[in-house]
């Protein structure tokens, strides 16, 4: 069992571009719409700048603002990116080259086929060298990054950046791919007992089922759905109504991550 | 950190099936590089190859996992009593006490590569590919859990070719945190026309064997590999897991910091770990790509920590690189070597290049090492050195 300290929030969504906004949607004051998330820039040479992909965006934008809300330095960090397929745009379009005679992959394309490419942009576009690493589980990315970076924060004693993210892919991966909806998350985990914490949490794998949750709006149960990572809305909507989080997320077979408030 | 028992390996890799045959290869000096015959790839290039995957079925039940990357997740299984280790482990500490940590790079693309070029007419992927199953970075490790039966905590790590270093770190730390008692670890990778086109776009193949530390190097050998280790809370084993560091580059997307500022930071941190000093570690396996950039930035952060005259060799000469799998696949060449007292070879150098520090050794020794470093480097910057050594 583990406890950690919620020091952040960022969230890189349809209708939810950022903590402050979503925090009244995911409430019921104001509905959800599918409004487009902003354009994102990283502060990186224009060269670099041009070859980030979308994954990396998104996880940057969900990113920075759990770390500007906390005040904590982002190389003072560990990194754990989490997501279930990574990139599927750059998959397509590796795969479609490699359907043809010529075969021609692109070299920027090849580099940022990494499952680690938006960690890799992250450290580069804030200088930091703090370990990072970037995992993958089908069905449940999140509670997967989650029990690693509360691991991480007990076993390190230093402050962890969970960053969750799935984006849609293209045609034909479309209809087989993990995220139907663009989705990023970001929580920044730290020991527990700071003052300013947003809450406190006990995590462990438990071999009990699930917890069937109360019944959550239409749009927050359809988004869950439609992306892997955006089973963490369940957390951020207890988190944005104030109500105690006592959560069993689903994670493997005969195995799921319990997530209950500790204050 | 207290060592940490290794009580079994595992290894299928271009230079053989399970230990005997990988420290014989060690032994005499024998690569597992060939010129390129991977399906239709034609490129002018050495590669390493598992041929026992072609004749390796899945077992019925996990038919559903069918592809090339899961079945040399299988051949590797099936080595050196890999199984029995994890069934006694099992039996000891529990299923839901025994997590399953693998690094792969592309787990089972070649599935979709194949899919892509079995469109139909509007343009579909065929309705009986299984992504889930047979391409997933997940796939792979869902694979093993399901057939070693094990019920506790899994995932892939995918950080290029550091990936099945990782995987120590990360058993590691969830042994320590209480969250596990033991840990399956590894990593698989197999051939597939994405990473030969990809790394042939980055001008990156050598059209030899690849030559690590030569003065003409250039550029790598691919490969494809599985390995498997067992790290338990406490245990019989001769072999322990010393250290892990791990650093990012914060540099390049592709390329290496040129001094190797990086490299040098997940060796300190290892060594800090495992509260040892340069000096105390007597072999490095290098990451020795034999790309000119890389063996130049890890001889800089190699030479300014252990200095000149430490015994360091790379066996991707040997191996091929086998990108998500080349982390576990030197550790386990590490434990042989700790074992055996064979120091490595770096095969096929013809001259050393003068510009380089480390003398890699091109004849393999017996030196008796007590303890080894193992290091391995990717793309995005992500960096792990693990420190291993003999517990008696």
């Amino acid at each position: 069992m583990m406890r950690v300290a919620l020091q952040g929030v960022g969230l890189y969504a349809p209708g939810l571009p950022n903590w402050q906004a979503s925090a009244p949607v995911l409430r019921g004051e104001h509905p959800w719409r599918a409004e487009p998330t902003p354009a994102v820039t990283l502060p990186l040479p224009s060269a670099e700048r041009r070859r980030t992909s979308a994954c990396a965006r998104a996880a940057w934008a969900a990113a920075a603002q759990a770390l500007a809300s906390s005040g904590i330095d982002a190389r003072e960090v560990n990194t754990v990116f989490a997501s279930s397929g990574g990139d599927g745009v750059i998959l397509h379009q590796l795969c479609m080259a490699l359907a043809t005679s010529e075969r021609a992959v692109s070299p920027t394309q090849f580099h940022n086929s990494v499952h680690n490419a938006p960690a890799g942009y992250f450290s580069i576009a804030h200088a930091s060298h703090a370990a990072s690493t970037s995992l993958c589980h089908h069905a449940a990315p999140f509670a997967a990054g989650l029990l690693e970076a509360a691991v991480q924060v007990g076993t390190e004693n230093r402050p962890v950046l969970l960053v969750g993210f799935d984006l849609v892919a293209p045609f034909p991966l479309a209809p087989i791919w993990p995220a139907q909806q663009d989705f990023a998350v970001v929580l920044l985990l730290a020991p527990p007992g700071q003052a300013n914490a947003l809450a406190q949490w006990r995590i462990a794998p438990s071999p009990a089922a699930p917890v069937a949750r109360p019944a959550a709006a239409d749009w927050l149960a359809q988004f869950a759905q439609a992306n892997p990572v955006a089973e963490s809305l369940h957390l951020l909507s207890a988190l944005a109504s104030g109500t105690p989080v006592r959560h069993r997320l689903p994670y493997l077979d005969n195995l799921s991550l319990e997530v209950e408030c500790a204050d | 950190m207290n060592p940490l028992p290794i009580t079994a390996f595992a290894t299928a890799s271009p230079i053989g099936l399970g230990l005997d045959a990988a420290l014989s290869a060690l032994r005499q000096g024998q690569s597992g590089l060939r010129p390129n015959d991977f399906d239709d790839a034609a490129l002018p290039t050495w590669i390493g190859r598992v041929d026992a995957i072609e004749a390796c079925t899945l077992p019925s039940a996990l038919q559903r996992y069918d592809c090339q990357n899961n079945r040399l997740a299988h051949l590797g299984l099936e080595q050196d009593g890999f199984r029995v280790a994890v069934a006694r482990a099992r039996q000891r500490w529990g299923s839901a006490r025994i997590g399953v940590f693998l690094g792969t790079t592309t787990s089972g693309i070649l599935a979709t590569e194949q899919a892509y070029r079995a469109r139909d007419a509007a343009g579909a992927l065929p309705a009986t590919f299984d992504y889930a199953h047979t391409h997933s970075l997940y796939s792979v490790t869902g694979y093993v859990r399901t057939t070693l039966q094990l019920a506790g905590p899994a995932y892939s790590i995918s950080t290029a070719c550091s990936s099945s270093a990782k995987v120590f770190a990360a058993a590691s730390r969830m042994i320590a945190a209480g969250v596990c008692d033991a840990a399956v670890v590894g990593g698989v990778d197999s051939l597939c026309h994405t990473i030969l086109y990809g790394f042939n776009s980055l001008a990156l193949l050598s059209s030899q064997p690849c030559r690590p530390w030569d003065a003409q190097r250039d550029g790598l050998s691919l490969g494809e590999a599985a390995g498997f280790a067992l790290l338990e809370r406490e245990g019989e084993s001769d072999i322990a897991l010393l250290g892990h560091g791990e650093s990012a580059d914060a540099y390049h997307m592709s390329s290496p910091h040129p001094e190797g500022a990086g490299a040098l930071l997940a060796m300190r941190a290892a060594l800090q770990r495992a509260g040892l000093t340069a000096p105390e570690i007597d072999y490095v396996n290098l990451h020795g790509t034999a790309s000119p950039a890389n063996d130049r930035a890890e001889d800089r952060a190699v030479s300014q920590l252990f200095g000149a005259n430490i015994a360091c060799s790379s066996t991707k000469g040997h191996t091929g690189h086998t990108l998500g799998a080349a982390g576990i696949t030197e550790a386990i060449l590490c434990a042989l070597t700790l074992r055996s007292g064979i120091v490595p070879a770096t095969l096929h150098q013809r001259q050393a290049d003068p510009a380089l520090q480390c003398r890699v050794l091109t004849q393999a020794q017996q030196r008796h090492p007590q303890r080894v470093m193992s290091n391995s480097f990717g793309f995005g910057g992500d960096n792990c050195a693990l420190i291993l050594g003999r517990t008696a």
